[in-house]
């Protein structure tokens, strides 16, 4: 993997790929990918598929680098793409049965008194907001995922998304009540 | 949360946040296998586009040493045949000699056909050389 200098601004790799430097290309993927990988395996909820967004995304933004606006984020840009891509691996996979990483669909819940929590408890806890992540509508977990997860902004997110402001804030409260009510559940059954 | 199970509202998008932003599994292959794909992809539009363009610079440069080497072109060799055939077509040598070398003024209402004529005629004696020599009609003179 190439070294990333961080002080290198995203738009100055952009012009010197624009340039003829291919490689430099490598700097920006080296740079996002795990972010884009983060991401795409909490929207699409399986790493294989995600992997597969990941990469497709990453090509057409390369081949789409001309319509790259300096004063865009460079990586809300990408993730315009990258939501793109994981829309499509979705629709693509819908017949089959959504799965979530590492999580067993029916595995039995337990709730412990709090001062018995351990780490492993964590390690549940993670486990079930991945579940609970799957359960919500695939628009409330993309919005959801780019605000909390991914940090965008809802003017970068209705970008991404090709939804309106009002809707992304919508959807973020919604998701996020959603995810709550559903986490109690597992915790006060 | 796994210290005392649903944190209160006010801690849950933070707690949340913070379980999105946990990384994933790393894919150490990733970078090299998009690599491999972006170069073994057909070159997109803009990077058509941009090979048939030049820079500012680059067209600047290109202009000026076009431009110097035309110019210096004639230093170095002369000029280039066709100019040099040019040259002789259209110049004309003309001498003028003066007939009356002591004459104080010169006639302005001579007709143009009497100078012709002047010019023309053989009787002008020495100065009707062949070098074309042009006289103002001597009776008009000094």
């Amino acid at each position: 993997m190439p070294l990333v200098p961080p002080t290198v601004p995203d738009a100055l790799i952009v012009r010197r790929v624009l340039d003829g430097d291919t490689e430099a290309f490598a700097l920006l993927v080296a740079r996002y990918s795990d972010r884009c990988a983060r991401c795409a395996t909490r929207i699409v909820g399986n790493r294989e598929d995600a992997e597969e967004a990941v990469q497709d995304a990453f090509v057409r933004a390369y081949e789409a680098l001309g319509e790259y606006r300096e004063r865009d984020r460079f990586y809300a840009w990408l993730f315009r793409i990258l939501i793109n891509q994981c829309r499509s691996v979705v629709a693509r996979s819908a017949r089959r049965e959504l799965t979530f990483p590492d999580v067993e669909p029916d595995a039995p819940e337990t709730f412990q008194p709090s001062e018995l929590r351990t780490v492993d408890d964590s390690l549940a806890d993670r486990d079930r907001l991945e579940r609970a992540l799957g359960q919500l509508a695939p628009e409330q977990r993309e919005a959801v995922v780019l605000h909390l997860g991914e940090e965008l902004t809802y003017q970068e997110m209705a970008a991404a998304t090709g939804a309106g402001v009002s809707a992304m804030k919508m959807r973020v409260a919604r998701g996020v009540a959603r995810l709550r009510a559903l986490l109690t559940e597992v915790y006060c059954v | 949360m796994s210290d005392g199970g649903i944190p209160e509202q006010a801690g849950f998008e933070r707690w949340l946040a913070s379980e999105l932003r946990r990384p994933v599994a790393a894919e150490r292959l990733r970078v090299e296998r998009v690599m491999a794909r972006v170069r073994s992809a057909t070159p997109p539009r803009w990077r058509v586009a941009r090979d048939g363009m030049t820079s500012p610079f680059v067209a600047f440069a290109l202009a000026a040493s076009l431009t110097f080497a035309a110019v210096l072109s004639p230093l170095a060799g002369g000029p280039m045949p066709a100019v040099q055939q040019a040259v002789r077509d259209t110049t004309q040598l003309v001498r003028f000699v003066l007939v009356a070398p002591d004459g104080a003024r010169v006639a302005t209402n001579v007709a143009v056909a009497d100078v012709t004529r002047v010019v023309a005629d053989p009787r002008a004696g020495r100065n009707s050389a062949p070098d074309s020599s042009v006289r103002t009609a001597p009776d008009t003179t000094t």
